[in-house]
């Protein structure tokens, strides 16, 4: 019978938290800053999942040395670069690699630090103080410092470069699950859940990772902002995507040799598309924000 | 409050062993042997060895750690007392013989008769030595060149600190007001304006935007100077090495403009991600704030609004505000490695930059360590300043 009414009750805590879910996306939606948002971030995947199938990249056939540097015309709407290359086709692919590191350090950060925040948080004690510890040295160092450092040890690459950034990125998720742990775990329904004799796993599964969620999911969405700035940063120091697979950073430190003569062209657009990517992340982010928690509303 | 501020102080020493640790621990996370990283793929098997002594990379990992903070130390107890006269041509009492070098006093100064990484002391009738240690100061040589990097850092970090002072000035100069009058007009036209302007600043690459800057006003406009921090032929008297400040105090009004000249670009490319973050936590700050009793309060008993803004509202509203311009300035310093390598500015950011490129790994992890723990004095200065502004926070502690 106790069995019966604990599923009972988290089922009509399922059936809840969803419906309360779709309203919170519902009030999202109508936001316009959060329609802008979602309308950028969508578009970049889909120009991102779309460039191979429908224009594929190939570095060797896409050299053409007598186009060098030309200005945007209707052949080349983003103009050439300086060996021929035409702008447009390598932000276009550049999306790619921008949107692959949003994801994947986001992943990273989120999985290991909410996991690390939230034994913390349920176990206490030592295991809490050295977990916490370590996470506070790590806020010690400014985050392009530490990845920077970090890449530099490891090696350039891409690779690298999202294990550096996911790696500096885990501390807030660890702060942010471990005080959703503290404050969630002294919630009656826990609490009842517990004296049921309901393990710890289970606790933290069904009560836990559900009610804490929204701060991570607005989280994630404003972190994949910042990972595609700070993933253009390692790639504008050289440390990020390797050549010649394109990447908005590295395209824009080899476009400042060019500035001189005056190839603006070279420089504008995959800054633009770095701005465009991540301010998209953010209104998106800012609209889940509002929706998902009041409570967090700048005003 | 000084229970606080002792307690606070504590705090930092396991952070800053942490801190420590990590930045040690860079070199061994360079896959392979460290010293054929450093020196390339071509590099001979002797200079391999030599590198290999020089870091120490053939001892235990502890020892290394220990050789890394404290150096390697060397204790001889002081008991010949001639005078001795250096290579230099002081005259000192001979102390101690150590490694071939003789360590003298002179003018309650001590030091060794040549020039070298080892530094003394004496402690009692026991005179200390030691080579290398960061606790002293002392980070190593360069790997290609062989030059004290606390030497080149002496010379680049002023110009850095003197990049990120200006662009923290620049922000606070715009970000406050802006911040204020957003909140005062919600909604209206200058209000939209700055948050959409705030929300772009921080979705910007903050070297784009430099790159642009220097487009425009470098070169379309021809307004101001893209590189380094001052024109050829100028020159100002080194004496903190920020050439602001030395122009002033020397009063050379021709390097001062050319200074301000020179620095304008990039502090104004370094300031804008804090001036978004300031002027958007101003405004919401301020809105929180404008709501209070004691505002009201303010307002029922008669007070021109004037006086109800900017002594009610501004003053209490700036609290949070100043922990965010204190974490800013800490932040600066890593950006800074993006500015300074757009205009060539000659701080350590692009030291970094070069250091890395070159695969200079004692310098990346000097100024690493360099920053990391300027970062946790400013945290800690600003934890002090905020809990010495707002007494609900002294009191709870």
């Amino acid at each position: 019978m106790t069995q019966t009414d604990t599923a009972v009750s988290i089922e009509i805590q399922n059936r809840g938290s969803e419906s309360q879910f779709r309203r919170a996306m519902r009030r999202m939606i109508r936001t316009r800053s959060a329609q802008v948002g979602l309308a950028l971030v969508l578009s970049f995947l889909i120009i991102g999942l779309m460039a191979p199938v429908v224009w594929p990249y190939n570095a060797r056939a896409d050299l053409d040395l007598k186009a060098r540097l030309q200005s945007p015309s209707l052949e080349h709407p983003f103009g050439t670069d300086d060996l021929g290359r035409d702008v447009l086709r390598r932000v276009v692919h550049g999306a790619r690699v921008s949107l692959r590191v949003a994801v994947l350090v986001v992943l990273i950060s989120m999985s290991f630090g909410s996991f690390l925040g939230l034994v913390a948080g349920m176990t206490g004690g030592f295991i809490d103080t050295v977990i916490m510890r370590a996470m506070d040295i790590m806020l010690s160092f400014p985050y392009v410092l530490l990845a920077i450092a970090l890449v530099a040890a490891l090696g350039p690459g891409l690779r690298n470069a999202m294990i550096a950034i996911g790696i500096v990125y885990i501390p807030p998720y660890a702060r942010l699950a471990r005080s959703m742990a503290l404050q969630i775990r002294e919630e009656d329904y826990v609490l009842a859940a517990r004296a049921l004799g309901v393990g710890q796993r289970r606790i933290l599964f069904t009560h836990i990772l559900p009610n804490g969620l929204s701060p991570l999911i607005v989280m994630g969405t404003l972190s994949m902002g910042t990972a595609v700035l700070d993933a253009a940063a390692l790639g504008f120091l050289g440390l990020g995507q390797q050549p010649p697979f394109p990447e908005w950073g590295k395209m824009l430190v080899d476009s400042m040799q060019f500035i001189l003569s005056g190839s603006w062209w070279v420089m504008l657009f995959p800054g633009l598309a770095i701005m465009l990517t991540v301010l998209g992340f953010n209104l998106l982010g800012d609209g889940l924000r509002d929706a998902l928690d009041p409570r967090l509303r700048i005003d | 409050m000084t229970v606080y501020i002792l307690r606070r102080l504590l705090s930092t020493i396991p952070v800053l062993f942490g801190v420590s640790l990590l930045v040690f621990s860079f070199v061994h996370l360079i896959p392979g042997d460290p010293a054929l990283a450093m020196l390339g793929e071509h590099a001979t098997e002797e200079n391999v060895a030599r590198i290999r002594e020089r870091l120490g990379l053939n001892e235990r990992l502890d020892v290394q750690y220990v050789r890394f903070m404290v150096g390697k130390m060397t204790f001889e107890k002081i008991d010949k007392d001639d005078v001795y006269l250096t290579r230099k041509g002081n005259p000192c009492v001979k102390l101690a013989k150590l490694d071939k070098l003789t360590v003298c006093q002179h003018d309650s100064q001590v030091w060794t008769d040549k020039y070298d990484q080892n530094s003394c002391r004496k402690l009692g009738s026991v005179m200390v030595c030691h080579a290398g240690g960061v606790v002293w100061g002392d980070l190593g040589n360069s790997i290609h060149g062989n030059i004290p990097v606390s030497t080149e850092l002496k010379r680049r970090f002023p110009a850095t600190v003197e990049l990120a002072i200006v662009a923290i000035l620049i922000a606070i100069l715009i970000a406050i007001p802006a911040g204020i009058i957003s909140a005062l007009k919600r909604n209206s036209l200058v209000d939209t304006a700055t948050m959409i302007g705030a929300l772009v600043g921080v979705s910007m690459p903050i070297f784009w935007l430099a790159i642009l800057l220097m487009y425009i006003f470098g070169l379309l406009l021809g307004w101001l100077p893209t590189s380094s921090r001052l024109s050829v032929g100028v020159t100002v008297d080194h004496i903190t090495g920020m050439n602001i400040v030395d122009s002033l105090l020397t009063r050379n009004w021709v390097a001062l403009k050319d200074s301000i000249r020179h620095i304008l670009l990039p502090a104004m490319a370094l300031a804008t991600i804090p001036l978004a973050i300031i002027a958007r936590m101003m405004r919401s700050s301020m809105l929180e704030v404008l709501g209070q009793d004691y505002v009201r309060t303010a307002r029922a008993k008669g007070l021109s609004e004037y006086n109800v803004i900017m002594r009610h509202v501004v003053r209490n509203a700036l609290l949070p505000v100043v922990t965010i311009i204190g974490l800013q300035f800490g932040s600066l310093m890593g950006g800074a490695i993006l500015t300074e390598t757009v205009f060539a500015w000659p701080g350590i950011g692009k030291w970094v930059f070069d250091a890395i490129s070159g695969r200079d790994y004692p310098i990346v992890q000097s100024v690493t360590l360099l920053i990391a723990v300027i970062f946790v004095f400013v945290n800690l200065a600003v934890d002090v300043s905020y809990a010495f502004l707002n007494p609900r926070i002294r009191y709870d502690s």
